[in-house]
Protein backbone atom coordinates (compact mmCIF):
# COMPACT_ATOMS: atom_id res chain seq x y z
CA UNK A 1 0.00 0.00 0.00
CA UNK A 2 1.16 3.05 -0.88
CA UNK A 3 2.26 5.88 1.64
CA UNK A 4 2.65 8.75 -0.20
CA UNK A 5 -0.84 10.42 0.39
CA UNK A 6 -1.51 12.77 3.17
CA UNK A 7 -4.02 14.41 4.85
CA UNK A 8 -2.27 17.28 6.17
CA UNK A 9 -3.41 19.32 9.59
CA UNK A 10 -0.55 21.14 10.26
CA UNK A 11 2.75 22.95 8.83
CA UNK A 12 5.88 23.12 10.12
CA UNK A 13 4.49 22.21 13.26
CA UNK A 14 1.66 24.70 13.76
CA UNK A 15 -2.07 23.69 12.65
CA UNK A 16 -2.79 24.73 9.00
CA UNK A 17 -3.55 28.58 8.72
CA UNK A 18 -6.48 29.89 6.82
CA UNK A 19 -4.84 30.50 4.18
CA UNK A 20 -2.88 27.37 3.91
CA UNK A 21 -5.93 24.97 3.90
CA UNK A 22 -7.55 24.88 7.59
CA UNK A 23 -8.69 22.45 8.49
CA UNK A 24 -7.27 19.53 6.60
CA UNK A 25 -5.33 19.58 3.15
CA UNK A 26 -4.55 16.72 0.89
CA UNK A 27 -1.25 15.80 -0.73
CA UNK A 28 -0.68 14.09 -3.66
CA UNK A 29 2.34 14.79 -4.82
CA UNK A 30 2.62 12.62 -7.77
CA UNK A 31 -0.81 14.90 -9.27
CA UNK A 32 -0.84 18.27 -10.68
CA UNK A 33 -1.08 20.68 -7.50
CA UNK A 34 -4.60 21.72 -8.14
CA UNK A 35 -5.99 18.03 -6.98
CA UNK A 36 -3.98 18.74 -3.88
CA UNK A 37 -6.91 20.56 -2.25
CA UNK A 38 -7.41 22.63 0.68
CA UNK A 39 -9.74 23.41 3.07
CA UNK A 40 -11.58 20.16 3.01
CA UNK A 41 -14.84 20.18 5.34
CA UNK A 42 -16.15 16.61 3.92
CA UNK A 43 -15.13 13.37 2.67
CA UNK A 44 -17.36 11.38 0.73
CA UNK A 45 -17.07 7.87 0.02
CA UNK A 46 -18.90 6.91 -3.54
CA UNK A 47 -19.57 3.98 -5.69
CA UNK A 48 -19.54 6.23 -8.92
CA UNK A 49 -16.26 8.34 -9.76
CA UNK A 50 -17.58 12.34 -8.96
CA UNK A 51 -17.80 15.68 -10.96
CA UNK A 52 -14.78 17.31 -10.45
CA UNK A 53 -14.10 21.20 -10.89
CA UNK A 54 -11.70 21.52 -13.01
CA UNK A 55 -12.62 18.75 -15.19
CA UNK A 56 -16.13 19.98 -15.64
CA UNK A 57 -15.16 23.48 -16.73
CA UNK A 58 -12.47 22.02 -19.29
CA UNK A 59 -12.85 18.51 -19.90
CA UNK A 60 -10.49 18.76 -22.80
CA UNK A 61 -7.60 20.28 -20.16
CA UNK A 62 -8.33 18.77 -17.01
CA UNK A 63 -8.74 15.19 -16.40
CA UNK A 64 -9.83 13.35 -13.57
CA UNK A 65 -6.59 11.58 -12.81
CA UNK A 66 -4.27 14.36 -13.52
CA UNK A 67 -1.43 12.32 -13.07
CA UNK A 68 2.10 14.15 -13.91
CA UNK A 69 2.97 13.02 -17.31
CA UNK A 70 5.31 14.26 -19.45
CA UNK A 71 4.58 12.22 -22.58
CA UNK A 72 1.28 13.76 -23.04
CA UNK A 73 0.86 17.02 -23.99
CA UNK A 74 -1.57 19.92 -22.43
CA UNK A 75 -3.50 21.04 -25.27
CA UNK A 76 -2.45 24.39 -25.59
CA UNK A 77 1.44 23.68 -23.58
CA UNK A 78 4.03 20.96 -23.39
CA UNK A 79 4.57 19.29 -19.98
CA UNK A 80 8.24 17.94 -21.13
CA UNK A 81 10.35 20.11 -18.91
CA UNK A 82 10.08 22.24 -15.89
CA UNK A 83 11.84 25.33 -14.07
CA UNK A 84 12.10 24.83 -10.31
CA UNK A 85 11.09 28.03 -8.91
CA UNK A 86 13.94 30.67 -8.68
CA UNK A 87 16.38 28.49 -10.63
CA UNK A 88 17.60 29.40 -14.01
CA UNK A 89 17.25 26.15 -16.17
CA UNK A 90 14.69 23.96 -16.79
CA UNK A 91 15.07 20.09 -16.16
CA UNK A 92 12.47 17.09 -17.62
CA UNK A 93 9.47 16.52 -15.72
CA UNK A 94 9.38 13.14 -14.57
CA UNK A 95 6.41 10.44 -15.05
CA UNK A 96 4.26 10.79 -11.97
CA UNK A 97 6.81 13.38 -10.73
CA UNK A 98 9.50 11.31 -9.57
CA UNK A 99 7.07 8.68 -7.48
CA UNK A 100 6.75 6.66 -10.28
CA UNK A 101 7.82 3.43 -8.31
CA UNK A 102 5.37 4.60 -5.70
CA UNK A 103 2.14 4.52 -7.98
CA UNK A 104 2.63 3.12 -10.93
CA UNK A 105 1.34 0.25 -9.99
CA UNK A 106 -2.08 1.72 -9.17
CA UNK A 107 -2.52 2.55 -13.01
CA UNK A 108 -0.85 0.11 -14.60
CA UNK A 109 -2.49 -1.19 -17.71
CA UNK A 110 -4.68 2.12 -18.45
CA UNK A 111 -4.00 4.29 -21.18
CA UNK A 112 -2.40 7.01 -19.66
CA UNK A 113 -3.20 9.14 -22.82
CA UNK A 114 -7.15 8.61 -22.43
CA UNK A 115 -6.71 8.85 -18.83
CA UNK A 116 -5.49 12.00 -18.66
CA UNK B 1 37.69 62.53 -58.05
CA UNK B 2 35.52 65.16 -57.56
CA UNK B 3 33.59 65.22 -53.89
CA UNK B 4 29.85 65.36 -54.18
CA UNK B 5 28.58 68.19 -51.61
CA UNK B 6 25.70 66.57 -49.35
CA UNK B 7 23.92 68.89 -47.12
CA UNK B 8 24.30 66.85 -43.52
CA UNK B 9 21.30 65.74 -42.38
CA UNK B 10 19.45 67.58 -39.95
CA UNK B 11 18.16 65.54 -36.71
CA UNK B 12 14.90 66.25 -36.10
CA UNK B 13 13.20 65.66 -32.44
CA UNK B 14 11.16 63.30 -33.28
CA UNK B 15 13.53 60.99 -34.72
CA UNK B 16 15.92 61.41 -30.76
CA UNK B 17 12.34 60.47 -29.23
CA UNK B 18 12.21 57.50 -31.45
CA UNK B 19 15.76 56.58 -30.79
CA UNK B 20 15.19 57.08 -26.57
CA UNK B 21 12.01 54.71 -27.17
CA UNK B 22 14.02 52.42 -28.99
CA UNK B 23 16.45 51.59 -26.53
CA UNK B 24 14.48 52.15 -22.98
CA UNK B 25 12.47 49.27 -22.90
CA UNK B 26 15.16 47.52 -23.24
CA UNK B 27 17.76 49.30 -20.70
CA UNK B 28 14.49 48.84 -18.28
CA UNK B 29 15.16 45.01 -17.77
CA UNK B 30 18.55 44.50 -16.30
CA UNK B 31 17.53 48.01 -13.79
CA UNK B 32 14.48 45.70 -13.23
CA UNK B 33 15.95 42.78 -12.27
CA UNK B 34 18.07 44.42 -9.93
CA UNK B 35 15.08 46.23 -8.49
CA UNK B 36 13.13 43.37 -8.01
CA UNK B 37 10.76 44.44 -9.90
CA UNK B 38 10.33 41.18 -12.18
CA UNK B 39 7.87 38.86 -11.73
CA UNK B 40 8.40 35.53 -10.02
CA UNK B 41 8.64 33.98 -13.37
CA UNK B 42 11.56 36.35 -14.64
CA UNK B 43 12.28 34.79 -17.66
CA UNK B 44 8.83 34.64 -18.47
CA UNK B 45 8.31 38.39 -17.62
CA UNK B 46 10.95 39.23 -19.71
CA UNK B 47 9.84 37.18 -22.55
CA UNK B 48 6.54 38.91 -23.04
CA UNK B 49 7.79 42.29 -21.88
CA UNK B 50 10.17 42.03 -25.56
CA UNK B 51 7.45 40.78 -27.17
CA UNK B 52 4.94 43.19 -25.97
CA UNK B 53 7.64 45.81 -27.29
CA UNK B 54 8.11 44.42 -30.50
CA UNK B 55 4.45 44.41 -31.19
CA UNK B 56 4.01 48.37 -29.93
CA UNK B 57 6.81 49.43 -32.37
CA UNK B 58 4.97 46.99 -35.64
CA UNK B 59 1.82 49.44 -34.45
CA UNK B 60 3.80 52.35 -34.50
CA UNK B 61 5.44 51.82 -38.00
CA UNK B 62 1.85 51.03 -39.29
CA UNK B 63 0.40 54.17 -37.73
CA UNK B 64 2.89 56.63 -39.89
CA UNK B 65 0.99 55.97 -43.18
CA UNK B 66 -2.61 56.91 -41.48
CA UNK B 67 -1.18 59.44 -39.70
CA UNK B 68 0.02 61.41 -42.20
CA UNK B 69 -2.99 60.84 -44.46
CA UNK B 70 -4.87 62.33 -41.50
CA UNK B 71 -2.48 64.96 -40.43
CA UNK B 72 0.02 65.42 -43.29
CA UNK B 73 2.65 64.66 -40.87
CA UNK B 74 5.22 63.80 -44.02
CA UNK B 75 8.40 63.31 -41.64
CA UNK B 76 6.16 60.19 -40.14
CA UNK B 77 6.97 58.39 -43.54
CA UNK B 78 10.64 58.55 -43.55
CA UNK B 79 10.52 56.96 -39.49
CA UNK B 80 9.14 53.56 -40.67
CA UNK B 81 11.94 51.87 -41.39
CA UNK B 82 13.46 52.53 -37.53
CA UNK B 83 10.32 52.08 -36.15
CA UNK B 84 10.26 48.39 -38.29
CA UNK B 85 13.76 47.74 -37.47
CA UNK B 86 12.74 48.07 -33.32
CA UNK B 87 10.45 45.97 -33.66
CA UNK B 88 12.73 43.30 -35.23
CA UNK B 89 15.13 43.96 -32.26
CA UNK B 90 12.91 43.37 -29.78
CA UNK B 91 11.12 39.95 -32.11
CA UNK B 92 14.77 38.86 -32.02
CA UNK B 93 15.55 38.69 -28.36
CA UNK B 94 12.25 37.51 -27.98
CA UNK B 95 12.63 34.70 -30.03
CA UNK B 96 16.25 34.36 -28.22
CA UNK B 97 14.83 34.59 -25.04
CA UNK B 98 12.41 31.89 -25.54
CA UNK B 99 14.65 29.46 -27.46
CA UNK B 100 17.67 30.48 -25.23
CA UNK B 101 17.26 31.38 -21.64
CA UNK B 102 13.81 29.79 -21.53
CA UNK B 103 14.51 26.34 -23.13
CA UNK B 104 18.58 26.63 -23.59
CA UNK B 105 18.23 25.56 -26.86
CA UNK B 106 16.90 22.07 -26.18
CA UNK B 107 15.65 21.39 -30.02
CA UNK B 108 13.72 18.70 -28.86
CA UNK B 109 11.66 21.05 -26.12
CA UNK B 110 11.24 23.74 -28.43
CA UNK B 111 10.17 21.90 -31.84
CA UNK B 112 8.12 20.22 -29.86
CA UNK B 113 6.19 23.40 -28.90
CA UNK B 114 6.90 25.53 -31.94
CA UNK B 115 5.47 22.77 -34.26
CA UNK B 116 2.75 21.95 -32.39
CA UNK B 117 1.05 24.57 -30.28
CA UNK B 118 -1.22 27.38 -32.06
CA UNK B 119 0.38 30.08 -30.02
CA UNK B 120 4.02 29.31 -30.81
CA UNK B 121 3.27 28.36 -34.70
CA UNK B 122 1.96 31.92 -34.99
CA UNK B 123 4.66 33.71 -33.65
CA UNK B 124 7.04 31.48 -35.42
CA UNK B 125 5.37 32.38 -38.57
CA UNK B 126 5.18 36.33 -37.60
CA UNK B 127 9.10 36.03 -36.95
CA UNK B 128 9.78 34.71 -40.43
CA UNK B 129 7.60 37.23 -41.68
CA UNK B 130 9.29 39.86 -40.44
CA UNK B 131 13.21 38.79 -41.35
CA UNK B 132 13.23 39.64 -44.94
CA UNK B 133 11.44 43.03 -44.10
CA UNK B 134 14.52 43.51 -41.55
CA UNK B 135 16.96 42.14 -44.30
CA UNK B 136 15.53 44.52 -47.12
CA UNK B 137 15.10 47.47 -45.17
CA UNK B 138 17.93 49.27 -46.72
CA UNK B 139 17.74 51.64 -49.78
CA UNK B 140 20.14 48.94 -51.68
CA UNK B 141 17.41 46.41 -51.87
CA UNK B 142 14.83 49.45 -52.74
CA UNK B 143 16.24 49.91 -56.04
CA UNK B 144 17.30 46.28 -56.17
CA UNK B 145 13.97 45.15 -56.01
CA UNK B 146 11.65 48.42 -57.12
CA UNK B 147 8.10 47.93 -56.89
CA UNK B 148 8.53 44.05 -55.75
CA UNK B 149 9.95 46.27 -52.25
CA UNK B 150 6.44 47.46 -51.61
CA UNK B 151 4.87 44.39 -52.39
CA UNK B 152 7.17 42.42 -50.21
CA UNK B 153 6.86 44.66 -47.35
CA UNK B 154 2.92 44.76 -47.23
CA UNK B 155 3.76 41.26 -45.82
CA UNK B 156 3.87 43.24 -42.29
CA UNK B 157 0.10 43.67 -42.57
CA UNK B 158 -0.36 40.07 -42.19
CA UNK B 159 2.78 39.79 -39.70
CA UNK B 160 1.01 42.48 -37.49
CA UNK B 161 -2.15 40.05 -37.58
CA UNK B 162 -0.59 37.06 -37.00
CA UNK B 163 1.18 38.67 -33.91
CA UNK B 164 -2.50 39.71 -32.26
CA UNK B 165 -3.31 36.17 -32.75
CA UNK B 166 -0.01 35.27 -30.92
CA UNK B 167 -0.27 37.64 -28.04
CA UNK B 168 -4.26 36.11 -27.78
CA UNK B 169 -3.26 32.85 -27.72
CA UNK B 170 -0.06 33.47 -25.56
CA UNK B 171 -2.43 34.47 -23.14
CA UNK B 172 -4.44 31.65 -22.73
CA UNK B 173 -7.20 33.76 -24.80
CA UNK B 174 -9.16 32.97 -27.81
CA UNK B 175 -10.29 35.70 -29.69
CA UNK B 176 -12.74 33.67 -31.84
CA UNK B 177 -14.66 32.96 -29.20
CA UNK B 178 -13.44 36.10 -27.00
CA UNK B 179 -12.44 34.00 -23.78
CA UNK B 180 -9.93 34.78 -21.55
CA UNK B 181 -7.68 37.41 -20.62
CA UNK B 182 -7.88 39.17 -23.70
CA UNK B 183 -8.38 42.72 -23.11
CA UNK B 184 -4.91 44.08 -24.41
CA UNK B 185 -4.55 41.67 -27.20
CA UNK B 186 -8.08 42.22 -28.45
CA UNK B 187 -7.50 46.34 -28.25
CA UNK B 188 -4.06 46.07 -29.80
CA UNK B 189 -5.82 44.10 -32.56
CA UNK B 190 -8.67 46.69 -32.92
CA UNK B 191 -6.49 49.60 -33.15
CA UNK B 192 -4.62 47.39 -35.82
CA UNK B 193 -7.41 47.15 -38.11
CA UNK B 194 -7.46 50.56 -37.60
CA UNK B 195 -4.73 50.84 -39.09
CA UNK B 196 -5.20 48.75 -41.83
CA UNK B 197 -8.38 49.94 -42.51
CA UNK B 198 -7.25 53.43 -43.48
CA UNK B 199 -4.95 51.90 -46.14
CA UNK B 200 -8.02 51.17 -47.77
CA UNK B 201 -8.51 53.61 -50.91
CA UNK B 202 -11.69 54.53 -50.17
CA UNK B 203 -11.53 54.87 -46.88
CA UNK B 204 -7.91 56.89 -47.40
CA UNK B 205 -9.64 59.09 -50.29
CA UNK B 206 -12.09 59.92 -47.52
CA UNK B 207 -9.20 60.35 -44.70
CA UNK B 208 -7.27 62.61 -47.39
CA UNK B 209 -10.33 64.50 -48.43
CA UNK B 210 -11.00 65.61 -44.40
CA UNK B 211 -7.31 66.95 -44.13
CA UNK B 212 -7.98 68.95 -47.12
CA UNK B 213 -10.93 70.38 -45.91
CA UNK B 214 -9.63 71.25 -42.68
CA UNK B 215 -7.05 73.03 -44.21
CA UNK B 216 -9.47 74.89 -46.84
CA UNK B 217 -11.72 75.72 -44.27
CA UNK B 218 -11.23 79.47 -43.16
Amino acid sequence: MQRLTIIATGLYGQSLPNPDGAPLRLVVPWKYGFKSIKAIVKIELTEERPQTMWNTIAPNEYGFYSNVNPEVDHPRWSQASERPIGELSRRPTLMFNGYADEVASLYSGMDLRANY
Amino acid sequence: MPTISRTKPKITWLQVVIHILGWLPLAWIPYAYFAGRLSVNPIQDIEQRLGRTALYFLIASLACTPLNTLFGWRELLKRRRALGLYCFMYASLHVLTFTGLDYGFNLQLIGGIVLKKPYAIVGLATFILLLPLAVTSFRWWMKKLGRKWTSLHRLVYLAGVLDILHYAWAKKGNLFILSGDILRPLLWGLLLLLLLALRLPPVRRWASGLRQKSANTP
